[in-house]
């Protein structure tokens, strides 16, 4: 236990780093660092009496004396390449909270394509310092702003589209890990985001990692986002996405979480302009003791709008997974159309999810609806696949990855999807050989 | 091959099956008919191995061994095929790679190597033309939209594929169009031989002029109230139950 408060002891490790933080000679950028630990002072960590963190509580984060990455480190050649996609991509790699230059390539980019670390980003880690959380997620997204150690920026000028996915990957550390992304799409560009957070096994003690990603699609532009959380199971990780949408825009979402031993993905979604579409997916693997939690807020504040929330959790032994799902409906957003879906298979007796949609529909011409449902695997499957011979255990495996199957699907084709499908069959394979709570 | 010995079974608790005997010999063909609600697919589940379906009195031998005590995966491994009556939906998981997890199950059991993926594809698509199924089968999601018909060929092409030595076909028949019928029916034929048996299910006398079977048992409230030959299913499709259940009453 430290002598001092929680918020003392970290405000004390910023003093200690802030020189050496990007942007420290930039007097604005220590200005609005120096801003953003203060806020983070006044908050302290969210806690249980916030509505948004009734089902999740971060106590265990005070309880542990963190540092700040040491400034080196790297990752072996077999760890990188069980983690990154097989075909050529823009690949940026974080070690120890910094941008790994040895192990990423960051490729041609056509005109008009700005990929770099925030490190090296210039003028734009101020624009990615700037964005911050609202009420709910401030103290996080403010303790990010003030220690942030590197991240990616990705901006697209109008119609630019980029051909090959960016994959960011990070390798968790026994330290405190801040990343900060920014993702700009001009109008009509497209670009496809791979962000995978991957257990970097260079110890087996807990870290943590707090990143923050702020997001704006353009006009008719098209984000593919994939994200992975498969940090260490001791791990904690928390991730405030903040997210808006222009006119005629798409946003495609998935998100699987299997690692780390208590971990939070905050998505906040605002459709700015007209006829733009969101689907969001979740799959949520738990075992173990992880507690792994989505928690949405979609914003339709102008009519016209599509979105669509599909999450899946599948949790054994005493795992604990959260959804929740908030949709707002503005009073002018008519002709809204929202739809979201949990679902849920406990595969063990202590195994628990708190699933709860939050609705706040302030439109009258919208067409909206939520559904949930927890179970354990079907027993007619089970049965109608036993009778084919195959072992219980087997069947309960394929009965899994069906069920995991309408996210996995929700990942494009090709390379990335067999990434995302290998990491879930790699999961399943490995939870039924322990012999799961069938 | 298959003796069933005074066999008494519940369900949640109610007799269903109250007193079955019965004996399939190797190479035979034994139709089952009966009123609705007589019993016929409990017995086919109890078969099966179904959890739920308790046997309280009797025994069931194949080969000279007990099933009472085997899992229905042991079954299936053994050689016993339940085609189901209303065959079950897997949303999520393709129809090859289920069947080829069956296919891998039943030859280890054997003692065979697993069937690789291109030998898998080869065999399956074989049999598929010889059921005129379209391949495109293989990759939907196990019955997952299929018509009734659909799932019903698909049942037979799972028997084909797993090639049992007593295949148990639950009114295989019925959703079936007269040319699908003929096919399944070639289908379980094409299988037939001294080593096989098989149990069929139907209400209807039609399909066993295509599957022509040994004997014929009617079963009535969870008995075999008359055993005969096949002649015995044209008299039932021309008088109905009412008389052969009065007489057993
Ligand atoms: N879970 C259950 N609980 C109570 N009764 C059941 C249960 N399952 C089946 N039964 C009853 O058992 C009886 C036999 O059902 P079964 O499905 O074996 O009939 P069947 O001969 O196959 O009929 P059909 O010709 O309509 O297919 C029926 O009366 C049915 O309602
Ligand atoms: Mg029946």
């Amino acid at each position: 236990m430290s002598a001092l408060p929680f918020t003392e002891y970290l405000a004390g490790a910023y003093e200690a780093a802030a020189g050496s933080l990007p942007g420290a000679r930039d007097a604005a950028v220590a200005t609005r660092r120096k801003a953003a630990i203060e806020a983070f002072r006044r908050h302290g960590l969210p806690n249980h009496k916030l509505e948004s963190w009734k089902f999740t509580g971060l106590n265990a984060l005070e309880r542990q004396q963190w540092v700040l990455p040491a400034n080196d480190g790297g990752v072996d050649a077999v760890r990188l390449t069980a983690a990154t996609l097989t075909i050529d991509s823009h690949r940026l790699v974080f070690v120890n909270g910094r941008f790994d230059a040895a192990a990423s390539k960051i490729g041609a980019l056509p005109k008009g394509a700005t990929l770099a670390p925030l490190s090296a980003a210039g003028d734009a880690l101020k624009d990615a310092l700037a964005s911050a959380g609202d009420d709910r997620t401030v103290s996080l997204s403010e303790l990010n702003a003030a220690l942030a150690s590197d991240g990616v920026v990705l901006l697209l000028d109008d119609g630019v589209q980029l051909d090959k996915p960016v994959e960011i990957v990070s390798f968790g550390v026994p330290a405190l890990v801040n990343l900060r992304h920014l993702i700009r799409l001009g109008a009509k560009a497209t670009a496809t985001v791979l962000e995978s957070y991957r257990d970097g096994g260079s110890s087996t003690s807990a870290g943590w990692t707090n990143v923050y990603a702020h997001v704006a699609i353009g006009t008719g532009a098209k984000l593919t986002h994939i994200r992975l959380q498969a940090e260490h199971d001791a791990a904690y990780h928390a991730a405030l996405g903040r997210v808006s949408i222009g006119a005629g825009a798409r946003y495609a979402h998935a998100s699987v979480q299997a690692g780390a031993a208590l971990a939070r993905h905050e998505l906040h979604v605002e459709f700015a302009g007209g006829d733009a579409e969101v689907d969001v997916r979740g799959l949520v693997l738990a075992r173990g003791a992880a507690h792994l939690d989505h928690t949405l807020f979609l914003h339709h504040a102008v009519p016209d709008c599509r979105s669509n929330q599909l999450f899946k959790h599948v949790v054994d032994d005493h795992g604990h997974a959260v959804f929740q799902g908030g949709i707002r409906v503005a009073p002018q957003a008519q002709k809204t159309d929202a739809q979201q879906l949990s679902r849920t298979l406990l595969l063990a007796d202590r195994a628990q999810i708190d699933t709860k949609p939050e609705l706040e529909i302030l439109a009258d011409d919208v067409k909206c609806s939520h559904g949930a449902s927890i179970g354990d695997v079907d027993a007619q499957q089970m049965f109608y696949m036993q009778a084919r011979g195959i072992p219980a255990a087997e069947a309960r495996r394929l009965l899994l990855s069906g069920f995991a199957y309408e996210i996995v699907t929700a990942v494009p084709e090709g390379a990335l999807r067999d990434y995302v499908e290998a990491f879930v069959e790699g999961w399943l394979a490995k939870n039924s050989e322990k012999g799961g709570a069938a | 091959m298959l003796e069933i010995k005074n066999l008494h079974a519940t369900v949640d608790g109610k007799d269903i099956l109250r007193g079955i005997d019965l004996t399939i010999k190797a190479g035979e063909i034994h139709a089952i008919m009966g009123p609705n609600g007589s019993g016929k697919s409990t017995l086919s589940y109890v078969l099966a191995g179904r959890d739920g379906y308790n046997v309280t009195q009797g025994d069931i031998l194949f080969n000279g061994q007990s099933l009472l005590n085997l899992e229905p995966e042991e079954r299936a491994r053994e050689g016993i095929f339940l085609a189901f009556q209303y065959p079950v939906e897997i949303p999520g998981v393709a129809n090859a790679t289920f069947l080829r997890s069956a296919v891998n199950a039943v030859r280890k059991h054997r003692g065979l190597a697993d069937m690789d993926a291109m030998t898998f594809l080869k065999t399956a698509k074989a049999k598929m033309k010889q059921l005129q199924m379209d391949e495109k089968f293989l990759q939907r999601a196990v019955n997952q939209g299929f018509s009734g018909g659909e799932k019903k060929r698909n049942e037979v092409f799972q028997m084909a594929m797993l090639e049992p030595a007593l295949a148990i076909l639950d009114e295989t028949d019925s959703g079936l169009d007269i040319d699908a019928l003929k096919i399944v029916a070639e289908g379980v034929n094409a299988l037939r031989s001294p080593e096989r048996s098989a149990m069929v299910i139907t209400h209807y006398q039609r399909l066993l002029d295509y599957i022509v079977p040994d004997v014929v048992h009617v079963l009535s409230k969870g008995r075999i109230i008359k055993t005969g030959g096949k002649e015995l299913a044209l008299e039932l499709e021309a008088k109905g139950y009412a008389d052969i259940v009065a007489d057993a009453a």
